[in-house]
């Protein structure tokens, strides 16, 4: 795949799409993989009574349900269900706690105790405030402002943590392409 | 450096084996140390090991007169209080450590180098040692014996016999260049230890036995002086006495604090989520309009705009909804106009998601908007559904349409006019970046929730790769879009109450910092 990367080749690009759709398939069965372990684990643990093993019986209870649930397709009315009115509502509900907590942290975590909290209050009141139309009616330079915190700072910021990701990236690919590492199946058999 | 007998490779000079063979290099040269025996360079005077001095080259400890062990003692008369049992049964080990030296000898023989063999009594010289050896204790031999013309000889030289005995008592150079360091008075150490001659040549001169002794003498040690403690010192050690000193004291303990308590210490937190809720609540409640008629436009959003605005009629869309029902309520109206515009330009869609929730939750809405403008299914739009293979699955699905297997779908030689990326997660944004945008060069724009803006923004503002043609952040960018298209949605109804919950979270901050200074003051001035 990484030939298939630089070089625009027929033959080369076929092979690559041949390993591009067997990762597909690779991770497809992975997928159930990760499910039988994790229904084994559970099940482990309600065999020995572990602590919390009752939300054991709940999960696998849940696991399967759903599994035969969806033995007719995606779009069966029950899988469906499920998903309206049990997994949305849920997630939904938890991800909108975030915003009282960040009501919380806006008036016990932003206090201006040092210089780079009073640099960090300013920003997050401008952003705040320049992020709403009503920020235009403050002045036409609370929208510049944020447009230039999110562009130039902030952005800033990003791209080094992107590019040392990406390095960081290469550098791992390379110790484990030449056999330095081995990020899988440490310690097995095959570890030698 | 050392250099290798068997193939000549120069070796450092602590080497054992040669670098190039492996072969064993021997004992290194240089001054092996009298007293501990370990080896150093040449050159070095004094040993780093035991600090003993070092004999130097040229002159080996061989020189010095050592008493040869005789076999023949060993097999002496008993002592007394030995029984002759005991004698006898020495004689029998004596008997047979002779046996034991004399096949060592045999063994030195067959083994001898030939240059110590050169120093082996000649035959004709066993006579001469019989004869010493029968020499009674205190008798020299002839050739040792003070000639009778000694003082004559002495006289011809113009010395006389005292002024000999005092030069023979100096300590020539290169025995003074051996003496150890701090060590002034050798010659009183050596005559004090060491027993005069009685006989000879060097009768009533002492010390003239062995160097060893004195080579042996390791330099005086330099007494320390008692250093003083600073005073952090003494400070420390007083702090810790009193510490150690202290009594124990019992545990502080906690009062339960009833529940009205407990109700007014969480007050605070609970009066910040009421704020918040009002906030929020109140013009959706009052159904506030004031935003759809002054909402600002962000370039980002205008960019994403203009590339779909700018699509031809018919041309084919990859639209990715990777999103999970936690960011749905900004995701979703951003979902909503896009596709709405997108179907008002006439452009066939392939829907796909990389999450499985975000399967649902695009099926829901293209259906929708699909009935608004008449879109059918299979004809003028797809839905892939839930693809896997993390980085392979995007560049999987880009390679399969263009395979003749899709061909009732996509026309021939048609490629992807844009692909259009709902990412409420940066992983995903970065998935088709990498793997489909980067390889094979298609226009790409992006709707992100805010969380993701700042991950989005690098690539959306790299204006030489034009990685994003456009980029809509959150509910706000919805609002944009439907602003910029003309449609009012949810996400330009919800603006007002986003403003005034933006501006309490303002006043929380303000009121927060108020709190802490007074409070700061307020212990000030009580102190």
């Amino acid at each position: 795949m990484l030939v298939d990367f630089f070089f625009d080749e027929v033959h080369i690009n076929a092979l690559g799409g041949f390993f591009v759709e067997s990762a597909v398939i690779v991770v497809a069965f992975a997928l159930l993989l990760g499910l039988l372990n994790v229904l084994v684990v559970h099940m482990r643990r309600i065999s020995r009574r572990e602590g919390g093993w009752f939300y054991s019986i709940a999960l696998i209870a849940m696991a399967v349900l759903v599994v035969i649930a969806g033995i007719s397709g995606p779009d069966a009315w029950a899988v469906t269900w499920i998903f309206d009115h049990i997994q949305f509502p849920l997630q939904a509900a938890t991800f909108s706690l975030l915003a009282f907590f960040v009501a919380t942290a806006a008036y016990r975590g932003l206090r201006i105790r040092s210089l780079e909290a009073v640099a960090f209050v300013v920003a997050a009141v401008v952003v705040l405030i320049g992020q709403v139309p009503v920020g235009r009616y403050v002045g036409d330079f609370v929208p510049a402002l944020k447009d230039w915190i999110l562009n130039v700072p902030a952005t800033a910021g990003v791209r080094g943590i992107i590019i040392g990701v990406a390095l960081g990236t290469i550098a791992t690919g390379v110790r484990v392409l030449m056999g330095f590492d081995r990020p899988y199946g440490r310690g097995g058999d095959g570890a030698k | 450096m050392i250099e290798c007998p068997e193939c000549g490779a120069t070796n450092k000079p602590e080497s054992r084996f040669c670098g190039e063979c492996g072969q064993p290099l021997g004992v290194p040269k240089g001054v092996t140390c009298p007293m501990c025996e370990t080896p150093h360079a040449p050159g070095i005077t004094v040993c780093t090991e035991c600090g003993a001095r070092l004999i130097p080259e040229g002159v080996s400890p061989s020189e010095v007169p050592l008493e040869p062990r005789v076999p023949g003692e060993v097999a002496d008369a008993p002592e007394e209080g030995e029984t002759p049992g005991a004698a006898e049964a020495d004689r029998g080990e004596s008997e047979e450590i002779e046996e034991d030296v004399a096949g060592e000898e045999q063994v030195k023989g067959e083994t001898m180098p030939p240059w110590l063999r050169k120093l082996e009594v000649a035959p004709g010289e066993e006579v001469a040692e019989q004869d010493e050896d029968d020499l009674e204790r205190g008798e020299l031999p002839d050739w040792l014996e003070v000639p009778p013309d000694f003082e004559e000889m002495l006289g011809e030289a113009g010395v006389t016999s005292e002024e000999e005995e005092v030069a023979r008592a100096d300590v020539p150079a290169w025995l003074e260049a051996l003496r150890p360091e701090g060590v002034e008075d050798v010659a009183e150490i050596s005559g004090g230890h060491s027993p005069a001659e009685v006989t000879g040549l060097l009768k009533g001169i002492g010390g003239t036995l062995g160097i060893e002794p004195i080579l042996a003498i390791p330099p005086r040690a330099v007494p320390v002086e008692p250093g003083t403690p600073s005073s952090a010192a003494y400070e420390r050690a007083d702090l810790l006495r009193s510490v150690i000193r202290e009594p124990a004291r019992p545990g502080i303990e906690v009062s339960d604090r009833s529940g009205v308590e407990k109700l007014a210490a969480s007050s605070v937190r609970w009066m910040t989520f009421l704020v918040l809720a009002v906030a929020v609540v109140v013009p959706i409640l009052l159904g506030s309009d004031w935003s759809e008629s002054n909402m600002p436009t962000g370039a980002g959003t205008q960019g994403m705009y203009d590339a779909i605005d700018g699509l031809p009629q018919g041309a084919m869309v990859l639209v990715s909804f990777d999103y999970d029902p936690g960011v749905a309520g900004e995701m979703v109206p951003q979902a909503r106009v896009v596709l709405s515009h997108l179907m008002g330009r006439g452009a066939r869609l392939l829907s796909v998601s990389l999450t499985p929730e975000g399967a649902r939750l695009s099926r829901r809405v293209l259906e929708e908007v699909a009935d608004d403008y008449g879109y059918r299914y299979g004809e003028d739009y797809l839905s892939l559904g839930y693809v896997v293979g993390v980085e392979a699955g995007p560049r999987s699905i880009v390679e399969r349409i263009r395979t003749p297997d899709w061909s009732d779908f996509v026309g021939a030689g048609e490629d992807l006019a844009l692909i259009v990326e709902f990412a409420g997660d940066p992983q995903y944004l970065r998935l088709w970046l990498e793997q489909v945008q980067g390889p094979y060069g298609l226009p790409m724009v992006a709707g992100v929730s805010a969380t993701v803006d700042p991950f989005a923004r690098p690539y959306y503002l790299n204006r030489a790769q034009r990685q994003l043609l456009g980029l809509m952040t959150g509910l706000v960018g919805a609002a944009e879009y439907e602003r910029i298209s003309g449609e009012a949605g949810p996400a330009l109804a919800s603006m007002d109450s986003q403003s005034v919950a933006h501006i309490a979270l303002i006043l929380l901050i303000l009121v927060g910092n108020l709190a802490y200074f007074g409070n700061s003051l307020r212990g000030r001035l009580g102190a």
